[in-house]
């Protein structure tokens, strides 16, 4: 079933060229953009909201719709950092480091011009190795049997738990629970009612939409509000020029190279996105510059690489989603929900059966990019008037439009109490620092792992060794192990090297 | 700076707790065998883990000093207050009735006088009546059940 990549693009041209699915786009792309700067409020707040206006849309739509909320958002977050020193969401927070130095020397206009070209750079790159890898990948997929993919989920989980922040105690603690309340509900192989309480609403389950915004939305909304008083310094932005210079522009050719290719890579990984893709990049390009002092300072290498590299990622993200049905962290973790839900069933096969899906995808991405590059540049003084509605007058809005994008999902209250419960426990992982993404992706991924573990073990006649006997389940559990080897082993690092300063400064005494 | 990281302790104090309860609640399920996973086994197990785990935060936490536990009772009280509240009343006083109250009690939190914490509500619900009932034609209450 090899098409042929060109027959690929022309078929997926075919999908997306119709006005239905262009409006959707835009309107991904727009509200991306738009939340993407508003702080407090990010991509994945958003598509969780959106998931059920998308109930009556087309999959390809929804799809399409969620894809452009996604890394519409990353063009957007840097707008806020870079004039406010806010980052939009946590991907942006290196644009700070830069861009608002950049802005305070009166170059504001400069640095957003320059992350909007570096952000449609790294978009086409990474959408090129999605289209490139994709599909290869999606070949070798279909080699997995039932130990193979619990060994990829495990490795995905483990990844994405030790890399978040906090211990990886803290991370897999979160992915265990998130696991645990994937239970929820009817057992599909037995039937059985498990942790139901003897709620009849809880029969099918949390809702995806109930634990993506408890988790995230309610928790920053209540964090926010702490600090709320502060007053935001107002940065006044001169958007007379906003065109580099020749020398300036050529510094950033090489970074926004690199920025992409970094992204790229780091995007396709389970467990890492655009927020770790564009710190590395940022620490890259520091290591790899003449003069890294500049940095911090206003360095526009500084502003350019990691824009390349968060846009980047956000494309490859797709691909073990796309090629493999594994979410590779909490947002790709509700696409799939999205995929689920409109009844498609995410996996190697994916790309097969649903052509016209991938393919669209593909090719609506590429729209949707040069939609964001024409709708960024105009744009930038509507996004500055924006930000400067006073976030007290904003958030009833936002906590009205949670209630009710939850309640859409069954049309029932029931599930705005959820939200309400799982805000409640939202908050509490926030205030305990533990990170509450690697928690959505165990409750994504939970029933997914146990049917796999369970199928597995049948096979394998209740054999625990089959998954290291597989060559490549074994190759995903020991990648996993050597995470989790590497994570311990800093985390006993940082703690000698604790011990050791106490001597210190014992010894000044 | 508190000189235990009581954030820990307490984080993992609470995985254990539910480990146990996990693994306490999912007796009642059938275990089954390796080769055959009755329903109770994947909760069993997680509990267990989650038990593990938990003893690994709250262990080295007694040992060093962390950051003090900083909770924003007063918004957290009034954001929970108003979702329930809009669960509350949406079946019995329709949409826009509902978030009006939600947003009055959102805004419970302070720094806003009532004036404008009425006019803010009645701008929320219009706009919410616009975009969800007649932009998204959703199907929902509208008006106070007499």
């Amino acid at each position: 079933m090899d098409a042929g990549i060109v027959d690929g693009l022309l078929y997926g041209l075919h999908t997306a060229l119709t006005p239905e699915i262009l409006l959707y786009c835009f309107i991904g792309v727009f509200l991306g953009t738009f939340v993407g700067v508003l702080p407090g409020i990010g991509s994945l707040a958003t598509i969780s909201l959106l998931l059920p206006v998308t109930y009556h849309l087309s999959p390809v739509g929804a799809i399409i719709m969620l894809a452009g909320v996604f890394y519409g958002a990353q063009y957007g977050g840097s707008t806020a950092a870079i004039l406010l020193n806010l980052p939009g969401h946590a991907a942006a927070v290196v644009a700070c480091l830069d861009g608002n130095p950049m802005a305070k020397q009166g170059k504001a206009g400069i640095a957003l011009f320059v992350t909007t070209i570096a952000s449609f750079v790294g978009s086409m790159l990474g959408l090129v190795a999605l289209t490139l890898f994709a599909p290869a990948i999606a070949d070798i997929g279909l080699k997995f049997g039932a130990a193979e993919y619990f060994s990829i989920m495990v490795l995905g989980l483990i990844a994405a738990s030790t890399l978040a922040s906090g211990t990886p105690a803290k991370g897999l603690a979160m992915v265990a629970i998130g696991l645990l309340i994937g239970t929820v509900g009817t057992d599909v192989n037995t039937g059985v009612l498990r942790f139901d309480f003897g709620i009849l609403e809880l029969s099918d389950g949390i809702s995806l939409v109930a634990m993506a915004m408890g988790l995230f939305g309610i928790p920053e909304i209540i964090h926010s509000l702490s600090n709320m008083h502060e007053t935001k310094t107002q940065a006044k932005v001169t958007l007379r020029s906003m065109i580099p210079s020749r020398s300036e522009f050529k510094q950033t050719v090489t970074p926004m190279l690199r920025g992409s290719g970094i992204g790229g890579f780091f995007g396709s990984l389970p467990g890492t996105g655009p927020s770790i893709a564009s710190f590395m990049a940022y620490a890259i390009e520091k290591k790899v510059a003449k003069d890294p002092t500049r940095f911090g300072k206003g360095a526009i290498e500084g502003v350019t690489a990691p824009e390349s590299a968060n846009n980047a990622a956000a494309q490859t993200g797709f691909v073990p989603t796309l090629s493999l049905g594994i979410p590779g962290d909490a947002v790709m973790a509700l696409m799939l929900g999205a995929l689920i839900i409109h009844g498609i069933q995410p996996g190697p096969m994916l790309i097969a059966e649903q052509p016209e899906l991938f393919w669209g995808l593909i090719v609506s991405f590429a729209i949707g990019n040069i939609m964001l590059v024409i709708l960024n540049i105009p744009l930038i003084s509507l996004w500055v008037a924006v930000l400067r509605i006073p976030y007290r007058l904003l958030y009833p809005a936002i906590i009205i439009f949670v209630c009710l994008g939850t309640y859409s999902v069954t049309n029932d209250v029931f599930n705005v109490y959820v939200v309400g419960f799982v805000g409640a426990l939202g908050y509490l992982l926030l205030v305990l620092r533990f990170d509450a993404a690697p928690l959505l992706l165990g409750f994504v991924l939970g029933p997914l792992m146990e049917e796999n573990l369970r199928r597995a073990m049948l096979l394998s006649r209740g054999d625990p060794m089959v998954f290291v006997e597989r060559p490549i389940s074994a190759a995903f559990i020991g990648v996993a192990i050597l995470i989790l080897a590497w994570s311990c082993f800093n985390v006993l690092r940082k703690f000698l090297q604790r011990k050791v300063l106490q001597r210190e400064r014992a010894h000044q005494m | 700076m508190p000189s235990r990281d009581l954030t820990d302790i307490v984080g993992g104090l609470l995985v254990i707790a539910l480990g146990v309860f996990a693994v306490l609640h999912a007796q009642q399920y059938e275990l089954g065998s390796l080769q055959r996973m009755g329903p109770g086994f994947f909760p069993t197990a997680i509990g267990y883990l989650l038990i593990v785990l938990g003893l690994f935060i709250a262990l080295p936490a007694l040992f060093r000093a962390g950051p003090s536990l900083q909770i924003n009772w007063k918004g957290c009280f009034w954001v929970l207050l108003s979702i329930f509240t809009f669960a509350f009343t949406l079946d019995y006083v329709g949409l826009p009735l509902a978030a009006i109250l939600a947003v009055i009690a959102a805004t419970g939190v302070g720094g806003l006088r009532w004036r404008t914490r009425f006019i803010l509500a009645i701008a929320v619900a219009v706009i919410v009546y616009l975009i969800f009932i007649l932009g998204l034609g959703m199907n929902m209450p509208v008006l106070p059940v007499i």
